[in-house]
C-alpha cells in the first residue's frame, strides 16, 4: 500500500474524510430542511396554489433563480462577511457550511417544486371535499406524495453538495478537497489526489445507493 | 334536502369571461337518487362542485341540509364538507396510503381516535366488500376496488349526501354495474342522499330516482326517470334516451303497465316460426273473456308465418287468463309469465 501511493499519509487521509462527511451531512440536514420550505411556499404561493399571492412568489422566485445562478466559487467568496458573522470565522469545515447550504438549498427547492407539481390535483380537490383544511393538505397530502420525488431530490442534492465541499475545501475548509488540491495538485503528489478522488467517488455511489433505495421503498405508485 | 337556487357561476378566462351555469335552480329531495346528464361542457362538473362549494357561485345560494353552504367563510366550510361524502371519476385516492389508512384519512382529518378509526374503518371495508384487501396500495387494485375505496372514504364520516362525479365513467360495463348496485345499495340502507352526473343514460335508468338533464349551463329538462324515458321533451332528452339500448326501453315499458296493472298478467310469446301459429294468436286476441293488450311486438315473417315475441297484458278472471294460457302453450307457443 505505502508503495503504491508512496505519499498517502493515511490518518490525515481518515481525518479529511471525516470532515467531507460532516460538511455534507450537516449542510445536508439544512439544506433539506430550507429546501423543502423554499419548495413549498413556491408551490404554494404560484397561480393556482392553495396560498396564491403572486409577490411573495415572485419575490422568492427570484431569490431562489439568483443563488443558482452564481457559481459556487464566487458564492463562497461574496458570502466572507455573512459566514464570519455566524460562524466567526472563515477558515474550517464549519465555515463552509453556510454558502454550501446557501448554493445547495435554491437548486433542491426548484426539485422539490417540480415533485410536488406532479401531485395529482384531483388528490387535492377529493381531500378539501373532505374538509381538510390548508395545514392538513401540506402535512398529510402534498408531502407524503410527493416523496419519492423529493427523496430522489435530495440524492441529486447531496452529490452536488460533495462537489461543492471539494471547492470549499481549496479556500480552507478542509476535507478530502484541501487534502487533493493543497497536498496532491500543489505538492505535485497524484497519488493523494487519486485517494482522495477514489474516496469521494464512494462516498457519492453510497449516497445514490442508499437514495435509490429508500426512494423506491417509499414509491408505491 | 340539497337547494340551489338562481345560481350562476362565471369563470374568468384570459379570453373573457365564460358562463358555465347559468341562472340555475335545483332540488333534490332526502333520501332519492338524484342524476345530471349532460354531455362534456354543459357545465356538469361545475354544477356538482356547487353542491360542496368547491366551486364557489358567482351569484346564487347553495342550501344542504338546512345550512347555506355559500354564506360560510372557509373554515366553517371545511366542517360543513364532512356531511357530504364525494367520488371521483378518478378515484383520487392517496398512492401513499394502503386501503385501511385511505379510508382512514377523513377520519384522521376529522381528529378522531386510533381505536376509533380502526374499527369504523373494518365496518367501510366490509359495508363496501373489500374484506382481505385492508393493507394493499392502490396501484395493487382493479378500477372497480379503487371505487370502493372511494365510496367507503366518501362515507366515513357519515355524510347526508354522497356526491358522484361520473363516478363509473372509467371502468368497464360490468365493474359499472357492480358499482351502482353498491352505490343503490347504500342508497336504501343508509337512507343517504345521492347526486350523481354522468354523461350515460344507463347510469340514470340503472339506480337514479330523479334526472335533470342539463344542456350549455342551464337545466332543460327534469322529472323522474320514468317520464322521462317514456315521453322525453327536448331534443337532447330524446339524444340522451336514445343511447340506451331498445330491450331496456321494452323494459320500462312493461314495468311500467305492471306497474299501473298490479292484477293484470304480463306474458312473452315466443314464436318459433316453423308452423303456422297465426291461429292461436288470432283464438287469444279474440277471447271474449279476457282483455289483451299489446305492449312489445317484435314479429318477423318466416317461411311458415312468423318469428319473434310478443309481450302482452292480460286482464281478467284469474282462471279465466290462466286456462287462455294453457291454451295457447298447447298451441306450442313459448309462454313466459313474466314475474310480477
Amino acid at each position: 500500500m505505502n508503495q503504491l501511493f508512496p505519499h498517502v499519509d493515511w490518518m490525515g487521509m481518515l481525518t479529511a474524510t471525516g470532515q467531507t462527511l460532516y460538511m455534507t451531512l450537516v449542510s445536508g440536514v439544512f439544506t433539506f430542511i430550507f429546501g423543502v420550505i423554499l419548495g413549498l411556499v413556491l408551490f404554494l404561493t404560484a397561480k393556482g396554489g392553495l396560498y396564491e399571492n403572486a409577490i411573495t412568489y415572485r419575490i422568492t422566485s427570484s431569490f431562489v433563480n439568483i443563488f443558482r445562478a452564481i457559481p459556487f466559487i464566487i458564492l463562497i467568496i461574496l458570502l466572507i462577511p455573512l459566514t464570519v458573522l455566524i460562524i466567526g470565522t472563515m477558515i474550517g469545515a464549519s465555515a463552509a457550511l453556510p454558502s454550501i447550504i446557501i448554493g445547495a438549498s435554491p437548486f433542491f427547492a426548484r426539485l422539490v417544486e417540480i415533485g410536488l407539481h406532479e401531485v395529482d390535483k384531483g388528490v387535492i380537490e377529493a381531500s378539501q371535499s373532505m374538509g381538510a383544511t390548508r395545514f392538513q393538505i401540506i402535512w398529510k397530502v402534498l408531502l407524503p406524495e410527493s416523496l419519492p420525488s423529493i427523496i430522489s431530490g435530495m440524492t441529486v442534492t447531496l452529490i452536488a453538495l460533495i462537489g461543492n465541499t471539494a471547492m470549499a475545501g481549496v479556500v480552507g475548509a478542509g476535507g478530502l478537497g484541501t487534502l487533493a488540491y493543497n497536498d496532491g495538485f500543489e505538492a505535485n503528489n497524484n497519488d493523494v489526489t487519486f485517494v482522495a478522488t477514489i474516496i469521494i467517488l464512494v462516498i457519492v455511489f453510497i449516497i445514490q445507493f442508499i437514495g435509490d433505495i429508500i426512494a423506491r421503498r417509499v414509491d408505491k405508485r | 334536502m340539497i337547494r340551489l337556487t338562481h345560481v350562476k357561476k362565471v369563470y374568468q378566462t384570459s379570453a373573457g369571461p365564460v358562463k358555465a351555469l347559468t341562472d340555475l335552480n335545483l332540488e333534490v329531495r332526502q333520501g332519492e337518487i338524484f342524476g345530471v346528464i349532460g354531455y362534456s361542457g354543459a357545465g356538469k362538473s361545475t354544477l356538482i362542485r356547487l353542491i360542496n362549494l368547491l366551486e364557489r357561485p358567482t351569484e346564487g345560494r347553495v342550501e344542504v341540509a338546512g345550512h347555506v353552504l355559500s354564506a360560510l367563510s372557509e373554515k366553517e366550510l371545511s366542517r360543513e364538507r364532512k356531511q357530504i361524502g364525494m367520488i371521483f371519476q378518478h378515484f383520487n385516492l392517496l398512492w401513499s396510503r394502503t386501503v385501511a389508512e385511505n379510508i382512514a384519512f377523513p377520519l384522521e382529518l376529522s381528529g378522531l381516535s386510533k381505536d376509533k378509526r380502526k374499527k369504523r374503518v373494518e365496518e367501510l371495508i366490509r359495508l363496501v366488500g373489500l374484506e382481505g384487501r385492508a393493507s394493499s396500495y392502490p396501484s395493487q387494485l382493479s378500477g372497480g376496488q379503487k371505487q370502493r375505496v372511494g365510496i367507503a372514504r366518501a362515507l366515513a364520516n357519515n355524510p347526508a349526501v354522497l356526491l358522484c362525479d361520473e363516478a363509473t365513467s372509467a371502468l368497464d360495463p360490468k365493474t359499472t354495474d357492480s358499482i351502482l348496485q353498491l352505490l343503490s345499495d347504500i342508497n336504501r340502507s343508509l337512507g343517504i342522499t345521492i347526486v350523481l352526473i354522468t354523461h350515460e343514460m344507463y347510469v340514470i335508468n340503472k339506480i337514479c330516482h330523479r334526472v335533470a338533464v342539463l344542456d350549455k349551463g342551464s337545466i332543460v329538462e327534469e322529472g323522474t326517470v320514468r317520464d322521462i324515458f317514456l315521453s322525453p321533451q327536448q331534443a337532447i332528452t330524446k339524444e340522451f334516451v336514445g343511447q340506451v339500448a331498445a330491450p331496456l326501453k321494452q323494459q320500462i315499458r312493461i314495468e311500467k303497465f305492471q306497474s299501473a296493472n298490479p292484477d293484470g298478467k304480463i306474458v312473452q310469446l315466443h314464436f318459433d316460426g316453423k308452423t303456422d301459429q297465426q291461429p292461436a294468436v288470432d283464438r287469444l286476441l279474440h277471447n271474449q273473456a279476457i282483455r289483451v293488450t299489446i305492449i312489445v311486438s317484435e314479429l318477423a315473417p318466416s317461411q311458415n308465418g312468423f318469428y319473434g315475441t310478443l309481450v302482452l297484458l292480460i286482464n281478467g278472471h284469474q282462471d279465466t287468463v290462466q286456462s287462455a294460457i294453457d291454451q295457447i302453450r298447447s298451441e306450442s307457443v313459448k309462454v313466459e309469465v313474466l314475474p310480477s
